[in-house]
């Protein structure tokens, strides 16, 4: 699926062209709903994310300005932001339990790549998977939370035992320096 | 630690805290307004984004269940679809040109393409009376198809060809019962399509696995002007 491809259907779904909305479904739904599987390890959740994600961007394609940003990109903001909404909202449902942040650390726990993706992810390098390997591993490991689990400075701050000031100030300098890399 | 008040103010960091959703509200929203002005800020976002897509894109892709498009459809479209409904009934009731006309007319006030498309075709089978209702547009190619009737076994599919002629059926796509489906005619079979017909048959799961029909044609009817 070719970025022009993408930005033609998005153009067109912002016309409320049905046929384009379909077609643009069948080609990104897979790869947004893994998406939102991954950050909400919980498939009925996902499913309902999944559904509200296509009807914002039914609602808001004519938000997206081509060029700007690849479609893909805007497809898994759209879907990203959403996704972490509902994490962040159901984590907080829970936050009054005891178990809280156990239940943020059991996630972090199951998420270590198995041998078969470590493979994969080895085959497709992104540039900021690289990028991030030369941070200290911890930090990297901020920066992944903070965009895939959506995860607050007070929770990074609370999963690696740190003040939440100190945190902060990692989390920037990882930044920068992620930035550093990125644009070498 | 010495570092703990020290935090860089670049706003490349705040960029990637803002696209990260990690500056509190009121830090948010301050950035927020200053997004609006500063195009070079914006770029930033759009930079860390970008990258950021990248982590997202190491998702592994995974196929949702059918029944989610067709809640999504139901919810974009569910302001339409009654009316859609109304008018092909309407249609088979009435049928004449001013009928029609005035149809069309009223269609064209709003967003309601499918009923607006100039070509459409009823299947049907002497046993269950109507099985689909097919609207086409030849300048685009666009086909609004729903499944009235003879609804599929678990594991089995409906698929809808196109027979132009003497040439074998060529694939328009998959039905699904009770709903509107969106397929495409291909570009170099749309200048033909009046006259064609179009036929539904009993398929696995997925469709036709060789591209032709393989199971029985269950119903057929040919493409009228609407």
């Amino acid at each position: 699926m070719g970025q022009q491809d993408l930005d033609d259907l998005l153009a067109r779904v912002s016309m409320a062209d049905r046929t384009a909305f379909g077609q643009l479904y069948t080609q990104t739904s897979a790869k947004l709903f893994g998406l939102c599987l991954r950050i909400l390890h919980d498939r009925a959740q996902a499913e309902d994310a999944l559904q509200e994600i296509y009807v914002k961007i039914w609602q808001r394609a004519e938000a997206y300005q081509p060029g700007r940003v690849r479609p893909m990109t805007w497809l898994l903001a759209v879907a990203r932001n959403h996704a972490i909404d509902v994490a962040r909202k159901s984590r907080s449902g829970v936050s009054g339990k005891a178990d809280g942040d156990d239940t943020v650390l059991d996630r972090l726990e199951a998420r270590d790549p198995g041998p078969a993706e470590t493979l994969a992810a080895k085959d497709e390098r992104a540039r900021i998977e690289a990028c991030l390997d030369e941070l200290v591993a911890e930090r990297a490991e901020a920066v992944r939370l903070a965009y895939l689990d959506g995860a607050s400075y007070a929770e990074l701050a609370a999963r690696f035992a740190v003040p939440l000031n100190t945190m902060r100030t990692w989390l920037r300098r990882s930044l920068l320096s992620l930035r550093a890399c990125l644009s070498r | 630690m010495s570092d703990e008040t020290e935090y860089p103010d670049d706003d490349a960091v705040l960029a990637a805290e803002y696209v990260l959703g990690l500056l509190p509200a009121d830090e948010a929203q301050g950035f927020a307004h200053r997004l609006i002005r500063d195009p070079a800020l914006r770029d930033l976002c759009d930079t860390w984004s970008e990258h950021f897509a990248e982590l997202a894109e190491q998702a592994e892709e995974v196929r949702p269940p059918p029944a989610i498009w067709r809640a999504i459809q139901a919810r974009v479209f569910e302001r339409r679809k009654p009316l859609w409904r109304r008018l092909w009934l309407g249609q088979a009731l009435v049928g004449g040109a001013l009928a029609a006309g005035i149809a069309l007319a009223v269609l064209r006030l709003g967003w309601l393409e499918p009923q607006a498309l100039p070509l459409s075709a009823a299947l049907t089978t002497e046993g269950a009376g109507e099985v689909a209702r097919i609207a086409l547009d030849p300048d685009s190619g666009e086909v609004m198809a729903e499944l009235v009737g003879l609804f599929p076994d678990p594991g089995r599919a409906r698929e809808l060809w196109l027979i132009q002629g003497d040439n074998a059926p060529v694939s328009l796509g998959l039905l699904a019962p009770g709903v509107v489906v969106a397929l495409a005619v291909p570009q170099d079979l749309r200048a033909a399509l009046a006259g064609a017909v179009l036929a539904i048959s009993d398929e696995p799961t997925g469709g036709s696995p060789t591209g032709q029909p393989t199971g029985a044609v269950l119903a057929t009817g040919a493409i009228t002007a609407s």
